[in-house]
């Protein structure tokens, strides 16, 4: 192992996680312009259902992980029905939204802990260390080398969605003016529904991936949270390439910046960028 | 909808304040004198859940077993469990309830960050605090009334400052920021350097994190001879190793109390790492037994073997106390720290002026092959 | 009895925490949710103070006071760049960076292992050991920033606060300068929560970092929340409901491997019912 091509891999490995969690992120803020907090808690969802379906009940692999991110995105799908659309219909405040998703993630989060305890578990079934790659003198394991492919094939997948596709350009007319959306005939309440479950899916599988890289427990969400909404924000605010580029920024400068200071300021530094950001590019880097 | 109406909410408020004040108030557990009443502090719920649940659980098996002998002094003993999480205001109010409101004087504490912030109100209350996995070198000195048959940090560092400078100068050591691994890191750098050691590069994580790589790479770089880790639970400690395998790090590893975890001594990557820990009770038919009580009463043996058998220890320590100068705890206490020898299935011990217990040594062992093996330098 | 006492010390003291978040959310609309820092600065100049020096609680109150005065100042100049949703997670940031710092500025701070020992409050001699004359300290010191609050809320000062929550830039064209109320509104919010502090400290004689995490941060929120937003009497109650609420969980027995859980689950959904159907809490006289 070489310091700095280690450095970089660590780098990139950090980002190649963020950027799942602020790929879905990033699709419901531009959608509907508030920030999901519940979103954090989703990823535990994600993981969990998994760590039910694979290790408890013994399922495949590949359906754990279909029906993981299925349960995730119908969780989501509901919460959007019952309490974010409810709110938006009375023309609620972000700030609003901000504090009744603060809710949702603290409530789901604890019924998580209640239903699966709060121990840390992992979800690898096997014992020893998955295999592990060397790129120029950098070592990565297997599930993180999925992960940083995962991460730019959805994301790809995402982009492609939104400029071919009929609902795609649905989506953009309803993140550019919900109202004029409507008038000119779009059931907008649809499109955003969709938009949730395809953006909470991606969050299960941002939870269930992190589950198989170092494992789960209740409170994973909060930091996996926080670090998609800094890197949404200094990335771009919904722009789907933005919240990858600022997920990869982040963990760039997270890893090299420990390296002169000590790693226990690791989360003072994220927020450090975020709130450098905040006031002097709050658009983030790549516009919408 | 008259239920959103101004007056009628701040009636129903005023009507379960009042409710909620009055149950505070009225509520008694059974506090009569026919039962000994002992009251449990510990995690019941989260990352170190499993060192409450072991204490727990023996602390049942204990109980259930004198109770059915008849008792002590034909009292049955009653244990009021708590749950602190291992947080100190947490245990604070456990502590508080079960002092006042329950009149309970015999603590059975797990954790150290619950052990020092009770300990001033425990004393004032003559309450017996007994821990016995608490291993804060600072617990000498919380309390007349605090006893443990834990082992001290202050112990294990200098066991481990011994072995550590017999083959390697040069370390490196990362820590989780909480303040078992604080405490027993601090201690360790003292004995160490005092000792001629160096240490060449110190990396310290946020309690709970799971992302080592930075610091870990950082160590790495470093050269160590050796590198010692010091994570505080299987949460940490787990994917500490496999990361640091990941990286390539192939040389010698040190460790502390996580190595004589079941699910760290069958880790792969934790293979060769020699720990200092809970001391192994010697091997004695009472450990044995015990062991198997919990083994058919829960289905699985203990996770960590000393505080199940330091805790099991405990309950039968108390027990004889009481037995001879009854449930006044300033009598127990002059009691335990006259207490001639005892043996138990953790050893043969007594306390020390301090409270503390003597004779037990922190072992020193290693993993080979998913088993810990004793290690002789 | 002795019970009873304290959990009346934690609802004073939880009662100027709401009533000084009250003054910055519910009256100035700035939503903060980094209380828990200025908190913890109070706890632990007062709690180093006590250990290490001679000087006396209330003393180590009035320095609490500046220093968590400063810090707010510089915080609150920064946060108040941005705006509504922007303006909580900026303020979250603060709360990690100040948390990080409680946690490792170990030289000043003990870092996770905490202060124990700390002292009880003495005056001229009497000293405040015993809980019943803490408790009646603490409803002073209660009473005392109560009166505060309702001379600020009901002064002129507090009318343009409210004029600058509902719309800023119309008191702007009048020539407020608005950014000042806001700072002070805040700096004083944050002062009183930096008494609090130094009450929780003496109390509990044991301060560690993990009280004032971001966690206690939406504590606070949730506590003026269901109390009702720019009511002073509201925080009160707020406190006093959410306080109450675990110990008659604890009471009515919930298994207590399940009854920490419980009581994150009732806030989250206090915060998601609040927020869909009665945005304006129990008192309150304005919703977010």
């Amino acid at each position: 192992m070489d310091i700095l091509p280690q450095l970089i891999v660590n780098s990139i490995i950090a980002g190649a996680i963020y950027s799942m969690v602020a790929l879905g992120f990033n699709l419901i803020y531009g959608t509907v312009k508030f920030f999901d907090l519940g979103y954090g808690a989703l990823t535990a969802v994600g993981g969990y259902s998994v760590f039910f379906l694979y290790k408890t009940l013994g399922l495949d692999i590949y359906l754990s992980v279909i029906l993981g991110m299925a349960i995730t995105s119908v969780i989501g799908y509901l919460i959007y029905r019952f309490v974010y659309s409810p709110l938006r219909e009375r023309k609620s405040s972000g700030m609003v939204l901000l504090v009744g998703s603060l809710g949702v993630f603290t409530a789901v989060q604890a019924i998580i802990a209640i239903l699966f305890t709060s121990q840390f578990q992992t979800l690898s079934r096997n014992a020893g260390a998955g295999r592990t790659f060397d790129i120029f003198g950098g070592i990565i394991t297997d599930v993180q080398l999925i992960i940083l492919i995962l991460g730019f094939v959805i994301m790809g997948a995402i982009a492609l969605m939104l400029k071919k596709t009929l609902f795609g350009k649905a989506i953009n007319a309803v993140a550019d003016d919900e109202e004029v959306s409507k008038i000119v005939g779009i059931n907008t309440k649809k499109v955003i529904g969709w938009v949730f479950v395809i953006g909470c899916s991606i969050a299960g599988l941002a939870g269930i991936l992190v589950g198989f890289d170092t494992g789960i427990e209740p409170t994973m969400g909060m930091s996996l949270l926080l670090k998609g909404v800094i890197s949404s924000i200094i990335g771009g605010i919904g722009n789907v390439y933005g919240g990858v580029l600022g997920a990869f920024l982040l963990g760039f400068v997270e890893n090299f910046g420990i390296w002169k200071i000590s790693g226990e300021w690791k989360d003072a530094i994220a927020f450090g960028v975020l709130i450098i950001f905040l006031l002097f590019r709050p658009q983030g880097i790549l516009r919408k | 909808m008259n239920l959103t109406n101004k007056k009628t909410i701040l009636t129903i408020i005023g009507l379960i304040t009042i409710i909620a004040l009055v149950v505070l108030i009225l509520d008694r557990r059974n506090t009569s004198d026919s039962v000994i009443n002992i009251g449990f502090i510990g995690p019941q719920t989260g990352d170190l859940a499993v060192y409450g649940e072991t204490e727990k659980n023996v602390t049942q098996i204990a109980v259930d077993e004198i109770n059915k002998n008849g008792g002590i002094n034909g009292k049955q003993i009653q244990v009021t469990y708590e749950d602190d999480q291992c947080m100190g205001k947490n245990a604070l109010s456990a502590a508080q309830k079960l002092i006042d409101i329950d009149r309970i004087k015999i603590l059975l504490v797990t954790c150290s960050q619950s052990v020092l912030p009770i300990a001033p109100i425990t004393e004032k209350a003559h309450a017996i605090v007994f821990a016995s996995y608490a291993a804060s070198s600072e617990i000498s000195d919380a309390g007349d009334y605090v006893f443990r048959n834990a082992y001290s940090n202050a112990d294990i560092s200098r066991v481990a400052a011994e072995n550590v400078i017999q083959h390697h100068f040069k370390i490196a050591i990362i820590s989780e920021i909480t303040d078992y691994a604080a405490d027993l890191r601090d201690n360790f750098k003292r004995e160490f350097t005092q000792k001629g050691g160096i240490i060449v590069s110190e990396e310290n994580f946020v309690a709970g994190v799971k992302d080592f790589r930075a610091p870990l790479t950082k160590i790495i770089s470093a050269k160590p001879e050796a590198i010692f880790i010091n994570p505080t639970s299987d949460a940490t400690g787990i994917p500490l190793l496999k990361q640091l395998r990941e990286l390539g790090y192939k040389g010698p590893l040190y460790g502390n109390f996580l190595g004589s975890g079941k699910n760290v001594q069958a880790l792969a990557e934790a293979q060769g790492m020699i720990y200092f820990a809970d001391p192994v009770a010697a091997d004695s038919p009472l450990k044995a037994d015990l062991l198997e009580k919990y083994k058919a009463r829960y289905g699985v043996y203990p996770d960590y073997e000393y505080p199940a058998v330091a805790r099991y220890d405990s309950i039968y320590i108390l027990a004889q106390a009481i037995k001879n100068v009854g449930d006044d705890p300033t009598a127990i206490r002059d009691y335990l720290y006259q207490m001639p020898d005892f043996t138990g299935a953790l050893g043969t011990y007594r306390f020390n002026d301090k409270g503390d217990i003597t004779n037990v040594r922190p072992v020193v062992n290693q993993i080979v092959n998913g088993q810990a093996v004793k290690y002789n330098p | 009895m002795d019970y009873l006492i304290h959990i009346l010390i934690l609802i004073s003291i939880y009662g100027i925490l709401g009533l000084s978040l009250n003054l910055i959310v519910g009256y100035a609309g700035l939503l903060s949710i980094t209380q828990a820092a200025f908190y913890g600065i109070g706890a632990y100049v007062t709690a180093i103070l006590l250990t290490t020096t001679g000087i006396n609680f209330f003393f180590s109150i009035l320095i609490g006071m500046i220093i968590t005065g400063v810090c707010s100042l510089l915080i609150g100049y920064v946060l108040s760049k941005f705006k509504d949703d922007y303006y909580a997670l900026g303020s979250f940031g603060f709360n990690v960076i100040i948390y990080s710092i409680f946690l490792n500025w170990q030289d000043l701070t003990r870092g996770p292992l905490g202060i124990p020992g700390i002292g009880r409050p003495s005056l001229f001699g009497f000293s405040f050991s015993d809980n019943l004359s803490f408790l009646v300290l603490a409803i002073v010191l209660g009473l005392i920033i109560y009166g505060v609050c309702v001379y600020v809320t009901n002064s002129s000062f507090g009318r343009v606060l409210k004029a600058i929550r509902e719309d800023e830039q119309a008191i702007k064209v009048f020539g407020y300068n608005t950014l000042w109320y806001k700072l002070a509104i805040f700096v004083i919010g944050a002062m009183m929560a930096s008494v609090a502090g130094a009450l929780f400290a003496s109390y509990i004689t044991f301060i560690d970092p993990s009280t004032f995490t971001l966690n206690e941060s939406i504590f606070l929120l949730a506590i003026i929340i269901l109390g009702g937003l720019a009511n002073n009497r509201g925080a009160v109650l707020g406190a006093v409901i959410l306080i109450l609420l675990p110990e008659v969980l604890r009471f009515v027995g919930f298994p207590s491997d399940i009854a920490a859980q419980m009581r994150q689950v009732v806030y989250g959904l206090i915060l998601i019912f609040l927020m869909l159907y009665r945005p304006q809490g129990m008192v309150g006289e304005y919703k977010l």
